[in-house]
Order: C-alpha cells, then structure tokens, then sequence
C-alpha cells in the first residue's frame, strides 16, 4: 500500500545554482574564452523599439559568449538559423525583438531541438530592421555547444 | 460546439458592406475619392492584420500594436476577420493580446465570453489583450478567470483588474485574498501588488517572498526567474518612497549573497513599517521563499495551452514533488523510482525517437535516466492547439499510466485527489486519453 504523507518540504534543502558569470574585463581573455551569460540578462529588460539599450547589454557587444535557451517553437524543420529564447513553451506568444537571439549557425544545419541546449559564439547587438519592423537585437553566429 | 469554432455573427451590413467612415463630401467626385481612400485604408488593415497573424514571430506583436493604432478601420476589419470561420481563434494569440482597444460592442461580448472558456486556446493573450483596455462592466470576466487553470490566466486577470479605477474594486479585494495564495508565485505577486494599490500594505509580504525564492526544477532557475520578475515589479511599484532601489537588491544573486544580505532585511523592515499592524503574523509555507531543489531520475512536465501546467519529479529518495518553487511532497514507497525505472529499461528501444509532433503551445516532457545514462534523456510529444489523434506512442502511454498510477485511489486526500484529475486532464489534453 502506498504510503502518502502531504506535506511541503523544508526550505533551504540545498542552495540553488546561478549559472550567471560577469562579462571578462580583459579583452585579450574574452577573445580567447567565451564569456558564460544568462539569457535573461538579455531578454528580460524593458524596451521597445527605438529604445536606448541598457549600457550592460551593449557591453556584450562582439564578445564571444556561451549561452543557454530554447528554439523557438516556429521552427518545424532543419534550418541553420533560429531564434533562441528563455522559455520551453513559449504560449502566452508576443515574442518581442528583445525576447530572443537569432542564432546564425552557418553552414552548419540542425533539426528542431525541444529542452534547452547552448550556443557558443560572437554576440552581435542592435536593431535590425525589416521593412519598418525591428527583427532582432541580439544576433549570435556560432555553433551548438 | 468548440469554441475555436465560434465566430462572431455580425450581420451582412456591417461586415460585407460597411458603411463608409466619415464620408460627408457634398460632390461625387470627392465621394469617389474618399470611398477609394476607405477602400486602400482597409486593405492596408487587413494587411497588417494578416502580418501580425502569420508574419514571422517577431514581427506579429508589433504588426499587431500598429494594427490597432488604425483606429475604426482596424476595427471594421477585426471585426469581419472574427466573424470568419474560425473565430475569435483563427485571429491568433500576438493579434489577440494586442488589440484589446478595438474590443467593442458585439466583439467585446464575444471576447469576454471566450475568456472564460476553457476550451478557447489563447486565453492568456485574450485577458491580456481585454485588460489593455479594461472596462468596469470586464469585472466578472476577470474574477471568472482568476480561477483558470493556466497561471498566465489568472496573472492576466488580476493585471486586467489593475488597469480599473480602485472605486471599481470593492468586490474585487475580498476575491483576491485566495489569489494571494496561489500555487503560482507569478499570480501571487500580482495579487499582492494590486492589493497594495487598493490600501493592503501587507500584502507586499507575499511579494517579499517571491525575492527569497532560489529554487530550481531541473535545469530551470525558477527562482531566479521569479526574483528577476518580482524585483522589476516592485520597484515599480516602490517608485517614490524610500525603497525604490529596493536597498540595493539584485536579482541575479541568491538572496544569501553579496548586496541581498542586508537588502533583504531592510526592505522588509521598511515594508513592515509601512504596513503597520496589516503586516500579516505568518504567511502559508507554500508561499515562503525557499531552495528546494527539485531533480531527481524521473520527471514530467505538462503544458497545455488549455488546460494549464505542471511539473513532476520522483527523487531518488522516493518523494513524489509536485509543482515548483515550494512543490507539494508525496512520500512514496521505497524502490518506487527504482521499480519504475526498472520497468522502463526497453523504453528507448521500443520508441526509436525522442521526439513526437511538432512544437506548438502542448508539451509533454518525459525526463528518465535510465542506469548506464550519462544524463537525463527528454522524451517529448509536441502539439499545437488543435487534438492530434493518437499522438502519444504506446509505449509512452504505460509510462504517463505509470506516473498516474503513483497517486492513491480517489478520496484519500482533496489535495492529492485535485491534483491526480489535473495530471488525468492534462494527458487527456496533450498526448490524448490513455
């Protein structure tokens, strides 16, 4: 018989884990070592097109990072280019310029990837604009880490 | 019938031949003019209708918002566009959640009538968009929903509720004290924000906790996630007093290190004072902000555009969690995980892929690390909106029946027996009857 006891754990079981490192300030170690960022450092700031972007943001500009997300859920086949974004699911729609980076793989091609996975390569931010709409902020060519 | 498939019924004048807009002219030939002008006006409305409904992602939020900026053209066209076949639901969650200012008459009716549907897809984008725009008489639309399964639901309520003058509110405060302890830290937040707004000081304690939260599910930082959203929205709401920087608080960090240390005290001293005596005694054990790591051999996580969400683990101590940040915990028998794992052994050899569907707003996440796996292998099956017949394979069937079968026989507990129907009506929804 199963036993069943209803109850909330105790808090503080283990701490939780951060996977949030500061940009390198040395440049020659940042060409060299990628620099490890949190998606949402990137996608969860207020902004709209037209807006300034927050100086740490454009901080990030051209320097070589890894960075963990999600394909958006618009990619249905093999493709070398896809929006990475910060949620598995993605149902409340409205996906924003600042909501994602484009991830330019090159030649490389993969197939649609469901669960989170990293990028590595060379951060490119600020606006892109296609016929009178913002299409992305952050750009990223790499490859899947 | 299903409401997807519910369109408005407008009458034949309004949609096939609409009166012109602000056609005075006294001569034909200016008449002709103005009518042509109408006419271009239309289609470029109905263009960028069709852009914020099939355009490429990033661009249908924003095709959506200048769509709305057209004013009564835009309205006209909303409204033929919802009366065609496919509704209200064919229009699309980024076009739904921006154009709440051209829900009106007919439309607005039909709007708030598929809020509360459970059957329509977009319910989240539908509140959103009809909070926008909130009027007094959208009242009972929003206190319906703030008791929808989907957390981005009733978050949206509460928001809708928000955009409403306080003197509209005074049925509204005695129905968000549940909201204020919600299973979702996102909806409580929310609620205790509003709250505050209408004269509850105190329940800036329950947003408080949202900046205490560390936890995580699997690989996702859920704490994290909710402390970057309750720092923004308190400090929004503390902007002007003497905690707008909310003394130094980052969200990046744990709430143990570096400024949180002393941030954390401060801010809640000063919120103590500020609420007086309305500063709440204790506060439920769900609510407090805690570290619970929930990982384990064998997860689930369910996402339904419909029918809500959750997620699952059974640690490899036999506690059956349930929910993130502070989950409910069932104590299963020991060897449970073990036994279940055992029986999975074959699973990847019987379902050859990991993957069934294609993505859409439905997620089945089978997580199983089975002996000898270097990681956790994730089996999904993916759908959109719409039912796809027989999609979960069979032998992923017994598995979901298995994660079923962990919660005891109905009427052993009102709290488990609620959440063993949700996990019954979300694979009924997802991956199909089992």
């Amino acid at each position: 018989m199963i036993r069943i006891t209803l109850t909330l754990l105790p808090l503080l079981l283990v701490p939780g884990r951060i996977p949030m490192a500061a940009p390198q300030a040395d440049a020659t170690l940042a060409a060299e070592q990628p620099v490890e960022i949190d998606i949402y450092d990137l996608t969860d700031i207020v902004w709209q097109p037209g807006d300034p972007l927050p100086q740490d943001v454009l901080d990030l500009d051209g320097k070589r990072v890894v960075v963990r997300g999600y394909m958006h859920q618009s990619i249905l086949s093999r493709t070398n280019e896809f929006p990475l974004v910060n949620d598995a699911c993605q149902c409340t729609g409205n996906l924003m310029p600042h909501h994602f980076i484009e991830v330019d793989l090159g030649p490389r091609e993969t197939d649609p990837i469901p669960g989170s996975f990293e990028v590595i390569g060379t951060l490119d931010i600020g606006e892109v604009e296609q016929d009178g709409f913002v299409v992305s902020v952050y750009r990223l060519r790499g490859k899947i880490y | 019938m299903p409401f997807a498939c519910i369109a408005l019924a407008m009458s034949a004048k309004s949609v096939v031949a609409p009166t012109p807009l602000q056609v005075d002219s006294k001569t034909s030939g200016a008449a002709s003019d103005e009518a042509a002008a109408l006419e271009q006006a239309l289609a470029e409305a109905r263009g960028m209708l069709e852009r914020a409904r099939t355009g490429y992602p990033v661009v249908r939020p924003q095709a959506a918002a200048r769509f709305a900026s057209m004013g009564e053209v835009a309205q006209r066209v909303l409204e033929e566009a919802a009366s065609e076949p496919g509704g209200l639901a064919a229009l699309g969650p980024d076009v739904l959640a921006n154009v709440g200012p051209l829900f009106s008459g007919e439309l607005r009716e039909l709007v708030r009538s598929a809020a509360v549907h459970l059957d329509f897809p977009w319910r989240p984008a539908l509140v959103t968009g009809l909070g926008a725009a909130a009027e007094p008489a959208d009242r009972a639309t929003f206190h319906a929903a703030l008791g929808d399964p989907l957390a981005a639901v009733r978050s949206a309520a509460v928001a809708g509720l928000a955009k409403l003058e306080p003197k509209h509110l005074a049925e509204s405060a005695d129905l968000l004290q549940p909201v204020l302890v919600d299973r979702d830290g996102g909806v409580r937040l929310e609620a205790a924000l509003l709250l505050d707004s209408l004269g509850q000081p105190g329940a800036l304690a329950t947003a408080l906790e949202e900046l205490r939260r560390a936890d995580t599910f699997f690989e996702v930082p859920t704490g994290t996630l909710a402390r970057r959203v309750a720092a923004r929205r308190l400090t929004e709401r503390l902007a002007g007093t003497g905690a707008a920087q909310l003394f130094g608080y980052e969200p990046r960090n744990l709430p143990t290190e570096g400024p949180n240390v002393e941030a954390l005290p401060a801010l809640e001293a000063f919120l103590r004072e500020r609420a007086g005596e309305a500063w709440p005694a204790s506060l439920p054990a769900h609510v407090l902000g805690g570290a619970i790591r929930v990982e384990g051999p064998l997860g689930l996580e369910l996402r339904s555009c419909r029918a809500g969400e959750m997620q699952l683990a059974i640690t490899a101590e036999d506690v059956l969690l349930i929910g993130s940040g502070s989950p409910v915990a069932i104590e299963l028998p020991e060897g449970t995980g073990a036994d279940l794992i055992a029986a999975m052994s074959e699973l990847p050899e019987r379902l050859g892929d990991d993957v069934f569907g294609r993505p859409g707003c439905d997620l089945e996440r089978f997580r199983v690390q089975l002996p000898g796996d270097e990681r956790p292998r994730n089996i999904h099956v993916l759908k959109g909106a719409e039912p796809v017949p027989d999609l979960r394979p069979a032998a992923l069937d017994e598995l979901a029946a298995a994660w079923l079968n962990l919660f005891p026989a109905e009427g052993s507990n009102p709290e488990i027996d609620s959440q063993r129907e949700r996990l019954a009506t979300l694979f009924d929804s997802i991956g199909g009857t089992l």
